[in-house]
């Protein structure tokens, strides 16, 4: 092999000398420089990792370093000993190879996020065990209770019958033994019903109001029974803490970039499964509406009341992704046609209910908020 | 904002109007051997940085950030390598490995830290908040000795030799005195820590020194301050002009609609103004700062010339945000190298005679726990090169 021309600092002071060096028996590397001859193991040398256009640097035992020229020649002579760093440097060189890998790791965090998380956090809820869900509603509902509502006003009679037709509705359900009906007065959060995890339903005194009928506010706990069947409370307990424990492990490291960067995307994950589970407990009450013989048209009308109350005629915009719920107008379209298919009856009823879905183009932000 | 190395004996001139009067004479003949000028030079490019950039994110994602460790080795030697003095490149010696176990106890922190937050555990948030805080000048100190314990150049490591009890008056005492004076006393507390961090370090068997200069200390406070309460002031008075514009036209036209939101518009746009001013003073003073200490550092006979513009950081730092929003991130690595860069281009040592004569001293090794952590709550240490 032919010497390699380097600069030799010895560890010792700053002063640069001109050296060669090479391999006159295998295993042994001669270094000359001014006159000194040194030699080294060949295997107690290393040499730095290549790292872009940068010189290399041959690290000598106890004789400082030298500094190279970063050649084809000097990789194939003593280079390739760290692999890690050998194979970043192959990826950094390779551009194509590069994104490709980018692209495919956005593609596997995407597809965990939503496709393993989920499915993971459905294995895991049916084992939580029921006195944990009691204790984490229990906390919850002290703190909505102390922060946003006050006891109810409604007369007794008027809850019991409720609370009666409540139990008929969900009594031969799968979970039928957890359901608990309350209400409560809340005048800042106006018309609402959300479930806790442990199956306690909350109704607002404004909702009761709102409500043209009992049908209609039944229509609304057959909702909020779809969501505990469906474990929703739990699921999405889980699955936004791990979002949050996930995210910040993948994209801790960025730090330069800022936590927005992180954060919003964790916002539209978590609203993302928010809105599946809206669906999801839609779809479920119209099946059980159906199946008590009434039909998922009282969904479409309180839906319908319900984001006219809350200022109907507000814009879309990029709001719709980040809400919490679906758009007004798409669950209460997919309520109407849950009815027709139900009970395939006044054609006229039909026709009044599309034009009633065009009125409603209202964004479902802040309408029946489940707080599980 | 004129140049604090050329203006401080002369009176501030206000503007560069007329071009220099006086022929460049003096520094002409000087007979004596002045000082070798020896620029720093940063050869890093973007583009090259950019697959260095790229590749750290996605093996630090698929890894889980184990790979991290790695990704910041190769980020530092990348920008040390690249810096370049006297014809010899800056090293950075670090092991991964060593990152990776000083991240991740620094990890167990913050995630105890952002957890205990998250499920508002204030039994373990508050005594670990308070912890890490009465922590915080010992970690500078671990900071810093831990950097200049894996810096290196032809061949010889720095080191940081001053002690945690003076870490502890220079950024917990000291600074605790600037709530009591209305923070009054800044200059002086700052001139004290980069006496601190100065003096600390040693190279090649000579010791670091500083000898700052208080009243040049407060120039920069003072003009901060006189600059800030005018855009305050200013911004007073334009939205009250505006208010009062818009109440007159008001009142004149009639018409209810229009004239509230143009006024609106009218009082956000001073308020939008002061705000941004209200963001580049503090860039202003860290500038002047880093100049200054640079200015007041000397190493042997050698010393030291920063002529950082506050103007030009400032730019710097406003394009380098608007291009890495704009590019969804991609732009970092180009802003990096960018502002490494103007950095260079204003540092220069002046040597006194050879750079050879600087000899090894003594080492060991240093966790890095104390650096990581300071990383990881993004705490940054104000050596600024």
């Amino acid at each position: 092999l032919n010497p390699f021309e380097a600069t030799w600092y010895d560890g010792r002071g700053s002063r640069p000398r001109a050296a060669r060096i090479f391999e006159p028996t295998p295993g042994t590397l001669r270094l000359e420089s001014e006159g000194m001859v040194l030699e080294f193991e060949r295997g107690a040398t290393t040499l730095s990792p290549r790292l872009g256009r940068m010189p290399r640097t041959l690290r000598l035992p106890g004789e400082g370093h030298l500094e190279l020229a970063d050649t084809p020649a000097l990789e194939a002579w003593l280079g390739g000993r760290d692999k890690i760093e050998g194979w970043a440097d192959w990826l950094e060189r390779r551009r194509t190879a590069a994104i490709g890998a980018g692209v495919a790791t956005v593609l596997g965090v995407v597809g965990f996020f939503q496709g393993g998380l989920p499915w993971m956090a459905n294995r895991l809820a049916p084992v939580i065990p029921a006195a944990i869900e009691r204790s984490v509603s229990d906390q919850a509902m002290a703190l909505i209770d102390r922060m946003h509502l006050t006891p109810t006003r409604l007369p007794a009679a008027r809850r019991a019958t409720l609370q009666e037709k409540f139990q008929a509705l969900v009594g031969d359900l799968p979970r039928s033994a957890d359901y608990r009906l309350e209400f409560r007065n809340a005048p800042r959060i106006g018309a609402n019903a959300f479930v806790l995890p442990d199956g306690l339903v909350v109704v607002t005194d404004q909702l009761v109001a709102l409500a043209e009928s009992d049908d209609q506010l039944l229509a609304v706990l057959a909702h909020e029974a779809g969501h505990h069947e469906q474990r929703h409370g739990m699921r999405r307990a889980l699955q936004s803490s791990a979002v949050v424990v996930v995210a910040g492990f993948l994209f801790g490291d960025l730090s330069g970039t800022g936590s927005l960067s992180v954060s919003i995307p964790v916002l539209l994950l978590e609203s993302g499964f928010s809105r599946d589970f809206e669906r999801e407990a839609d779809a479920f009450a119209f099946t059980l509406l159906a199946r008590k013989g009434q039909s998922p048209g009282d969904f479409a009308d309180i839906m319908k009341r319900l984001s006219d109350s809350h200022g109907g005629d507000r814009d879309q915009g990029p709001v719709g992704y980040i809400a919490s719920h679906p758009p007004s107008a798409e669950r209460i379209a997919a309520a109407r046609e849950a009815a027709l298919a139900a009970d395939p009856a006044p054609a006229d009823d039909a026709a009044e209910a599309d034009a009633e879905v065009d009125a409603a183009s209202a964004n479902a932000e802040n309408e029946n908020a489940d707080a599980e | 904002m004129q140049d604090q190395d050329l203006g401080d004996d002369l009176p501030v001139v206000t503007n560069d109007l007329t071009p220099p009067v006086l022929p460049p004479s003096p520094a002409m003949p000087p007979p004596i051997p002045g000082p070798v000028r020896h620029p720093l030079q940063f050869t890093g490019r973007a583009g090259e940085f950019f697959g260095i950039w790229f590749v750290n994110l996605v093996l630090s994602v698929l890894t889980l950030g184990i790979y991290s460790a790695w990704a910041k080795v190769r980020t530092e030697r990348y920008f040390y390598g690249n810096t370049r003095l006297a014809g010899a490149p800056f090293e950075y010696l670090a092991n991964p490995i060593a990152i990776l176990k000083g991240r991740l106890i620094a990890y167990v922190v913050v995630i105890g830290l952002g957890l205990s937050a998250h499920f508002q555990v204030w039994v373990v948030y508050i005594p670990l908040i308070l912890f890490v805080m009465l922590m915080f000048p010992w970690l500078i100190q671990r900071t810093l000795r831990f950097r200049a314990r894996y810096s290196a150049w032809r061949g010889l490591r720095f080191r940081f030799v001053e002690g945690v009890y003076e870490a502890y008056v220079n950024f917990m005492f000291r600074p605790a005195l600037q709530i009591i004076t209305a923070y009054m006393v800044l200059p002086w507390v700052r001139m004290h820590q980069h006496d601190y961090t100065v003096t600390g370090h040693r190279f090649g068997g000579k010791r670091f020194r500083f000898s700052g200069d208080l009243g040049t200390y407060y120039i920069p406070f003072l003009v901060t301050l006189g600059l800030g309460f005018g855009v305050y002031v200013l911004m007073i008075v334009g939205v009250v002009a505006i208010t009062a514009l818009a109440e007159t036209m008001g009142g004149g036209a009639g018409s209810n609609q229009k004239v509230p939101d143009a006024a609106m518009a009218g009082v956000l746009v001073p308020l939008v103004a002061v705000y941004l001013a209200l963001l580049a003073l503090p860039i202003y003073l860290r500038t002047k700062y880093i100049n200054l200490m640079w200015r007041y550092a000397s190493l042997g006979g050698h010393r030291f010339e920063c002529t950082l513009r506050a103007r030009d950081v400032i730019w710097i730092y406003f394009s380098n945000g608007v291009a890495i929003v704009a590019s969804l991130g991609l732009l970092v690595p180009w802003a990096m190298i960018r502002l490494a860069r103007y950095r260079a281009q204003h540092f220069v040592l002046l040597a006194d005679g050879e750079l050879d004569h600087f000899v090894a001293e003594a080492e060991r090794t240093e966790g890095a726990a104390g650096a990581e952590l300071m990383d990881a709550l993004d705490m940054d240490v104000d050596i600024g090169i």
